[in-house]
């Protein structure tokens, strides 16, 4: 074995006495296949992903988890941002940095291949790997099952990037609750009353805006007598130091670019994103300046600012508006009946987290009260809820739900069912021909 | 007898002999009997532990070791003290501990800024000199604390000075029985918390603040009048000094009457907590006797009724803070090393059966440890990154006696010693960190995870560490000596390649399982955060290098090399990437800590580069006339 080679083991596959010629299509798929297969594919690709998984880790120092998965991981090509190394040496080489400060980092993007091209890049290795070298033998049937799981495990998890949903629930004792709200997706939503106390609702993903700002073009919405500009849009608005959240009030004599509605009195700052390792569980808080302007007579409005941590709906003419984190709204209603913290004892450190919630369904008629604990969800109508924090203030407890739907949360489970037989078998063979050739050594 | 047989025998027995005279119970100190009173169990952050592990988590808090120094000497260099002599002295109010030097300052920050006198090597100093050095600097020290209060960034400078103040006001807390959780909350809402003397001094002592308020007027007027000097002394003030003089009179005579007060009243209000006042004041007095009855009776009033199972292990942790079982480990961890190193030049078989008999009596040290430590705190071997590195410790030892007992050529002995002696040098630093059995987050708290995940990754990366130590090995001595040149060299292959297999499926297994925790907990299988790319990186690293083997591009050299950059992935998987979170004015342990992992990765590059060196330029293979034969 002194040769690179693209044959798994010591021994060069033997040919095999064919019955016939393989027929033509067969051999032209074959040379397509070939090299697809190679073992150095398989290097390269473990090789670019190790790469990409450590820079992904470095990027969540300045970064939201949020930002990280779309530029790094949930993405076809990345641009991976060189000067990710002067995060590292920060840390590690005492404080030092090739490029940039803490402050202002210098970025140097190279186009890189995303998570998805890395991940279906292996699939195919694999697939072809298989089919260009299929041998039906009881001795490599341990890789056959291992490499199967590895297909389905990047499945899954191609899966989940694209149709996983998380979403929160945030109630107090006895607060009735019925829709869920996004923690990374926001939207600005407009309002307005139709008959009785329903509301007629356009909402525009805050994607749209956050486009719009960069392209200059209006957004426009069928339903809307308005065009919406942006004129600035922030990804986030809330300081990373201070404790208090919310709007900043304008001095006397100050002015903004908002020339009506809230705008007159509060202003919105941009600030850096919050960084995924160092955020403590805090979010990205996106808001916006945007002109609105009259589709008929294409005259301004007005500018407005928006933004998440702008709570309140502002008028524009018989239409409200407000930014809000992205709601779903369910058939059903969610109550907390019980909301428990049991501490460490004489600590502030939580020992368990417990929920009792109730579950009204008025399309089955159904109210019932379950018990979520940490550990232990809540699965009902296709969404889990899951414990997650427990916040207290002035007012009480509030306790603090993940809700997730993820059509393809079962999939990692069959995936590694798959690899650990797969593994075991191996091994198990592998130690047997061991033993073997010891024995009649 | 052969000498396979009785020296590896001797060697046994006398490792054995030597845990035994470590087990013998605590030398009477002047006939107090000190054991009985370092196993009293306390509450002290939400878990049961003995007096003894209280004074040992401070003491190392404060002075970054576990005993402390007087400057006397004894037979071998100057002698040492428990914690527990040195919490006696201060919770007794004695001259002799504000004398002590136990708090330790190392920055250079804070020698400027208090103008301390250097001791290099120590560093060491005592309270009585911090708090003469920070009353000159009273305004500066208010200035910095009021900063801080407000949740105001804090210079490097600014913080390190905060910090050795706070390690003052934790002494002081501690003179005062603070902290220490002894006597059980009364109140409902709170049961199962155990409040502290001082705790339940503050609760009660209200009407005695109002009574010796009335009285203190008097009691100044009385102190006055006997003392005609001082009355001479201020009726030569000015209005205004005099007004000054007088509240702080009153102010001291109140003070003192309140102490006096809660002092007399306190087996009214709270017994439990005039009883353990009783045993300081016993020991204050130097009285053995005295002493002895009052630890004696505090034990059969308020410990023996107690029924509690966790209480009861506090007696087993004593036992464990006694015999300090990784340090005896670490020495053990040594002397196998040294055995197998040896048999590679002569006297093979009985120096292999010694190494192999070492390790065998400190595997069973190391495993009774851990389980102590498993029945103590209710928890399976691995809840943070102190047991984490015991664990890898005593994994490696199993996995490299197991191949030496297969191979028998040595290898797995010396990486097994090697990796021990290491990671208990890791976990001695990491105790430094805190109490080293803590109560676990919410999240945390379930056993069957922590057993399952948290236990396989551990192993994981013990046996990615394996076979990383095996491959510098193999280029140390492939290179620099001619081990390697007969079937040595194929063997230590075979272990480094081996052991990587089992280093990818323990480490795969141990990430899935994370996944699926993970997946119950929170609904998402695979969150991209650090910790979890951390493991990942370490499978991907190993899968990388078995390909790598079975493309034949690497051979014994390549393969190697990766396996020793193994070793920094995993370093950074386990340390690393809990530093991520450093920001600029980072101070103290994680900056220790990252500083660490550096230097050790700088040893492997140093070990990787030598590899760079081409096979016919080794000892081992390159005599001209026999080819290399892993070549």
């Amino acid at each position: 074995m002194s040769q690179p080679h693209d044959y798994v083991g010591d021994q060069p596959p033997t040919a095999k006495p064919r019955k016939a010629e393989l027929p033509r299509y067969m051999q032209i798929a074959k040379s397509v296949l070939q090299p697809l297969a190679s073992l150095r594919v398989t290097v390269i690709l473990f090789v670019l992903s190790i790469i990409l998984v450590f820079f992904g880790t470095l990027a969540q120092k300045r970064d939201s988890l949020n930002t990280v998965l779309n530029d790094y991981f949930y993405c076809w090509c990345s641009w991976l941002d060189l000067n990710l190394i002067s995060d590292f040496t920060f840390v590690f080489m005492n404080r030092f940095r090739i490029a940039g400060t803490e402050e202002v980092p210098t970025t140097c993007k190279i186009p890189f291949p995303g998570g998805f091209l890395l991940g279906w890049a292996m699939v195919v290795n694999l697939t072809a790997a298989h089919i260009v070298r299929f041998k039906i033998s009881t001795k490599r049937l341990g890789i056959w099952v291992l490499h199967a799981g590895v297909v389905v495990l990047l499945v899954g998890e191609y899966v989940r990037a694209n149709y996983a949903v998380e979403d929160r629930v945030n109630l107090r004792k006895g607060q009735t609750g019925n829709h869920l709200f996004s923690l990374d997706k926001s939207e600005l939503v407009f309002l307005k009353k139709v008959a009785g106390d329903k509301d007629q609702v356009v909402s525009v993903p805050v994607e749209l805006i956050e486009s719009a700002a960069k392209s200059k073009s209006p957004v426009s919405h069928p339903e809307l007598p308005f065009d919406i500009k942006v004129v600035r849009f922030m990804r986030n608005t809330s300081d990373p130091v201070a404790d208090a959240s919310g709007p900043i009030v304008l001095l006397p004599g100050e002015t903004n670019l908002a020339t009506a509605g809230f705008g007159r009195i509060v202003k919105l700052e941009d600030h850096k994103e919050v960084s995924s390792v160092k955020g403590n569980g805090r979010i990205n808080l996106p808001g916006a300046y945007v002109t609105l302007s009259d589709k008929s007579t294409g005259q301004d409005i007005g500018t407005y600012v928006v933004g998440i941590e702008i709570d309140d709906l502002q008028a524009v003419g018989e239409w409200r508006m407000a930014m809000r984190l992205k709601r779903t709204y369910l058939p059903y209603t969610i109550t907390p009946t019980e909301i428990e913290q049991v501490n460490w004892p004489g600590t502030n450190r939580p020992k368990e987290f417990k929920s009792t919630v109730r579950i009204d369904n008025p399309e089955t008629g159904e109210s019932r009260s379950i018990l979520i604990e940490m550990n232990s969800p809540l699965r009902y109508e296709g969404r889990t809820y899951y414990q997650s924090q427990m916040e207290s203030d002035g007012r009480g407890k509030l306790t603090g739900l993940q809700v997730v739907q993820n059509p393809g949360s079962h999939v990692p489970y069959w995936a590694c069912i798959l690899m650990t037989l797969g593994m075991t078998m191996h091994f198990t063979i592998k130690l047997k021909d061991f033993l073997k050739r010891r024995a009649t050594r | 007898m052969k000498a396979t047989v009785w020296f590896p025998l001797v060697c046994a027995l006398v490792c054995a002999g030597y845990i035994g005279s470590k087990m013998r119970p605590m030398p009477k100190d002047g006939e107090m009997d000190i054991e009985s009173f370092a196993k009293i169990p306390v509450q002290f952050e939400g878990r049961y532990m003995p007096l003894d592990t209280f004074a040992r988590h401070h003491m190392l808090i404060l002075s970054n070791r576990e005993s402390y120094q007087t400057g006397e000497r004894g037979t071998f260099g100057p002698k040492s003290f428990p914690a527990i002599k040195w919490y006696l002295q201060v919770a007794a109010g004695q001259e002799r501990a504000e004398h002590l030097k136990i708090i330790r300052v190392d920055s250079p920050h804070v020698w400027q800024f208090l103008e301390l006198e250097r001791r290099p090597g120590d560093w060491r100093y005592s309270k009585d000199e911090l708090i003469m050095k920070f009353m000159r600097k009273g305004s500066d020290i208010q200035a910095i604390l009021s900063k801080s209060r407000s949740k105001k960034a804090l210079t490097e400078q600014e913080r390190q000075i905060e910090a050795i103040f706070n390690q003052v006001q934790l002494v002081e807390a501690l003179g005062r029985l603070h902290l220490v959780g002894i006597i059980p909350d009364p109140s409902p809402e709170n049961s199962g918390t155990w409040l502290s003397p001082f705790d339940v001094d503050r609760m009660n002592a209200e009407p005695f603040f109002i009574q010796a308020k009335a009285e203190a007027p008097m009691i100044m007027k009385r102190r006055l009048q006997e003392n005609r000097e001082e009355v001479e002394r201020m009726s030569k003030m000015n209005e205004k000094a005099l007004a000054a003089e007088l509240e702080m009179r009153e102010q001291r005579a109140m003070r003192d009457r309140l102490e006096e007060l809660v002092n007399q009243n306190r087996p009214l209000f709270a017994p439990q907590s005039a009883a353990f006042h009783k045993i300081f004041s016993a020991y204050a007095s130097g009285n053995a006797e005295d002493f002895n009855s009052a630890v004696k009776a505090y034990r059969e009033t308020y410990v023996d009724k107690l029924q509690d199972e966790e209480i009861g292990r506090t007696g087993l942790e004593y036992s464990l803070n006694r015999l300090a079982p990784f340090a005896i480990c670490t020495g053990f961890y040594i002397l196998v090393m040294v055995f197998s190193a040896f048999s590679w030049i002569g006297w093979q078989k009985p120096l292999l059966n010694a190494a192999l008999s070492v390790g065998g009596v400190t595997l069973l040290l190391h495993t009774g440890a851990l389980v102590a430590r498993v029945i103590i705190s209710g928890k399976p071997p691995v809840t943070n990154l102190y047991s984490s590195a015991v664990f890898i410790g005593w994994g490696a030892l199993i996995l490299s006696l197991g191949m030496d007992i297969y191979y028998r050529n040595g290898l797995g002995s010396f990486v097994g010693g090697l990796l021990g002696m290491l990671s208990m040098l890791v976990a001695t630093f990491l105790e430094g960190n805190g109490d080293t059995m803590p109560r676990v987050q919410a999240v945390l708290n379930t056993n069957f995870w922590l057993a399952s995940h948290v236990t396989i990754v551990t192993l994981g990366y013990m046996a990615t560490f394996v076979a990383g130590f095996v491959a510098i090995l193999y280029l140390i001595c492939g290179v620099f000596t001619n081990l390697l040149s007969e079937d040595r060299g194929r063997s230590w292959y075979g272990t480094m390649y081996g052991v990587t297999c089992f280093a990818t499926l323990l480490s795969f297994v141990g990430t899935v399982l994370g996944g699926f925790w993970a997946d119950d907990s929170w609904g998402r299988f695979w969150g991209w955060d650090p910790k979890e790319n951390g493991a990942v990186l370490i499978v991907m690293w190993n899968a990388l290098n078995l390909h790598l083997r079975w493309a034949g591009l690497v051979k014994a050299r390549g393969f190697a090399v990766m396996a020793i950059f193994g070793n920094m992935v995993t370093a950074w998987s386990w340390f690393g990437t809990n530093q991520l979170g450093i920001g600029l004015h980072a101070y103290g342990f994680d900056d220790k800590l990252a500083q660490g992992v550096t230097l050790f990765w700088i040893t492997q590059l140093c070990a990787a580069g030598l590899g760079l060196i081409p096979q016919r330029f080794w000892a081992s293979f390159a005599k001209p006339n026999t080819p290399a034969k892993n070549g």
